[in-house]
């Protein structure tokens, strides 16, 4: 390869210049109309199984976990009773790649899941790992509720896609306060059902 | 593949004197270097010869600076660079690639600017890469984050905040300014929180130790407890001179020495001689990466039963009432930390010791 391909390929991997047009891609946290809107599938769904193999990428060696979801009700999109997604990182032996904001799954996980439905994404879920809500029973009644990625109440569809140093401080919340998984599936059915008229 | 929470070198007396507030709250995965790690920088120089508002003129400059402020928080390993490195990027290869990407290996996007992966074997860190999303409008500057231009400092810093083992404290129930969130945001550099856990994880001094809790969260919970003796398991009254405030610091206290390798007295005597205002005291060492260990029950009833005495017979403290006993006071306060420290919320660690309070055994823990 002559000099000059050699520079046009480096510039290829040059960033767009600064001070370039605003990214289409939005970063950081997504709000919850935003993960609505960029997920093909939003599912309500346990994890049953993962199994973790090596996969070749050119000159890498990559280590990709498969999770098998048992499918409890599909919000947006279609998806059959059993779905396998796809992400990057995992462990072999005693082998693990770590990979930044892409999420940990374990059997027994019950999750609603926002899934950009790409084939070969860094994660299945919209917004790496934004777009999971983690569902668990609250003890003394027993009632679904639902917490962000960091077990955190969610208390409203608000506070979605509100950044960490961005919530008040000294606020104490507890499982009690979260919305219910059934109205958050009202919530999320209600949004997807106005973005499809909206198009 | 998240082992457990850690934290903190937040100075004793402000711990104590502080009111509500956040505690450090760093998070890491378990696998740390255990030599240097090599950077190897593909980045380039900024296209058309801009200069960055930083005044940077490549994109190793920023990149240099932000290794350099990580490396002032590290003692056993620091970041060395290769600049302008020609090194065949890969995963596995054995170079710690930095470069920009228009995919993560061969994978698409998903709205981050930047990901890290690291390789790990056992507890070692043997690789690592960053990759930066050359889609993006970039440059480097300081202070709040501008709409469409993100800033390469902020990001690549916060990447190798994850090369070093660090990851996202937002994401395991901690609450806290940080720029290891999962998006800084507005943070531009290094908070106490993320040099607390670059030095637990690498400082010589062990500064670094496990973290307990806002207090505000912890006398939430103690004033829950009160409220569920009283009226979920109707319990009677029992006379007692230490106030809730003060049975949940010292108790926090007490068990945080402990768990920071301190052995029953040598933290009943640090947590009198904060009570008594006669010294600040550091933990008694750095603990194990892989568990946090509380002591044994009859040791933690035996401190609550001194500081009993203590508030009564050297503070002359009035008595008052509470409906839970000393054994159920520093059960259940052991087993909400317990749950804090493994990656449980404030809500879902109270949900959980209410669950075992009620009988349903011992709970998962978050991790």
């Amino acid at each position: 390869m002559g000099s000059s391909a050699v520079t046009a390929a480096l510039l290829a991997l040059l960033p767009a210049v600064a001070f370039a047009q605003p990214p289409a891609l939005d970063l950081g946290t997504l709000t919850f109309d935003q993960l609505a809107e960029r997920a093909a599938t939003i599912v309500v769904s346990t994890v049953t199984s993962r199994r973790s193999e090596w996969e070749n990428y050119g000159a890498s060696r990559l280590i990709v976990t498969k999770v098998t979801l048992a499918v409890e009700q599909t919000l947006k999109g279609s998806a059959p009773r059993t779905l396998v997604v796809e992400v990057l990182g995992g462990t072999i032996g005693d082998q693990t790649l770590h990979v930044s904001h892409v999420p940990s799954f374990k059997v027994g996980d019950r999750d609603v899941l926002f899934l950009n439905g790409a084939l070969h994404a860094v994660s299945p879920v919209v917004g790496s790992d934004q777009g999971r809500f983690r569902v668990m029973n609250e003890a003394a009644t027993g009632n679904a509720r639902i917490l962000d990625a960091g077990f955190t109440p969610l208390v409203s569809t608000a506070d979605i896609g509100v950044s960490a140093e961005a919530r008040p401080t000294g606020l104490v919340r507890s499982m009690a306060d979260a919305v219910s998984l059934s109205d958050f599936v009202t919530l999320v059915r209600d949004r997807v059902r106005a973005l499809e008229r909206r198009q | 593949m998240t082992r457990r929470l850690v934290v903190l070198s937040l100075a004793l007396g402000l711990t104590l004197t502080a009111g509500a507030g956040r505690a450090p709250a760093y998070w890491y995965d378990g696998p740390r270097w255990s030599s240097n790690p090599v950077m190897s920088l593909q980045f380039g120089s900024v296209s058309n010869g801009v200069t960055l508002t930083d005044g940077s003129t490549t994109w190793g400059q920023p990149a240099e600076a932000a290794m350099a402020i990580w490396n002032q928080y590290m003692d056993r390993v620091q970041f060395r660079v290769i600049r302008d490195s020609t090194a065949s990027t890969g995963l596995g290869n054995g170079v710690n690639n930095a470069f920009w990407s228009s995919s993560i290996y061969g994978r698409s996007w998903e709205s981050y600017a930047g990901y890290a992966l690291w390789l790990s074997s056992g507890s070692a860190i043997t690789e690592a890469d960053v990759l930066m999303n050359n889609q993006l409008s970039w440059n480097s500057y300081r202070g709040n984050a501008r709409s469409g231009v993100v800033d390469f400092r902020r990001l690549v810093m916060h990447e190798f905040g994850h090369v070093i083992g660090l990851n996202h404290p937002n994401d395991h129930g901690q609450s806290v300014a940080a720029v290891m969130n999962s998006s800084p945001g507005n943070t531009d550099t290094l908070t106490a929180d993320d040099i607390s856990g670059a030095q637990y994880l690498y400082s010589v001094g062990g500064s670094g130790s496990v973290s307990f809790p806002a207090r505000n969260e912890s006398l939430d919970f103690r004033t829950q407890l009160e409220t569920k003796y009283r009226d979920g398991l109707r319990r009677g009254n029992s006379t007692t001179y230490v106030d809730t405030e003060g049975d949940i610091v010292w108790l926090s206290e007490y068990f945080r020495y402990r768990v920071n390798a301190c052995s029953h007295t040598q933290a009943q005597t640090r947590v009198f001689a904060q009570i008594d205002n006669t010294g600040t005291f550091g933990v008694c060492g750095v603990v194990s990466s892989s568990s946090v260990a509380f002591p044994p029950r009859n040791e933690s009833l035996d401190f609550r039963i001194a500081l009993e005495a203590k508030y009564r017979d050297e503070l002359r403290r009035g008595a008052g009432q509470t409906s839970v006993d000393n054994e159920g006071d520093v059960v259940w306060i052991q087993e909400y930390l317990r749950y804090r420290v493994n990656g449980c919320s404030h809500a879902v660690a109270i949900d959980k010791v209410f669950a075992q309070i009620d009988g349903r055994g011992v709970q998962a823990v978050c991790r």
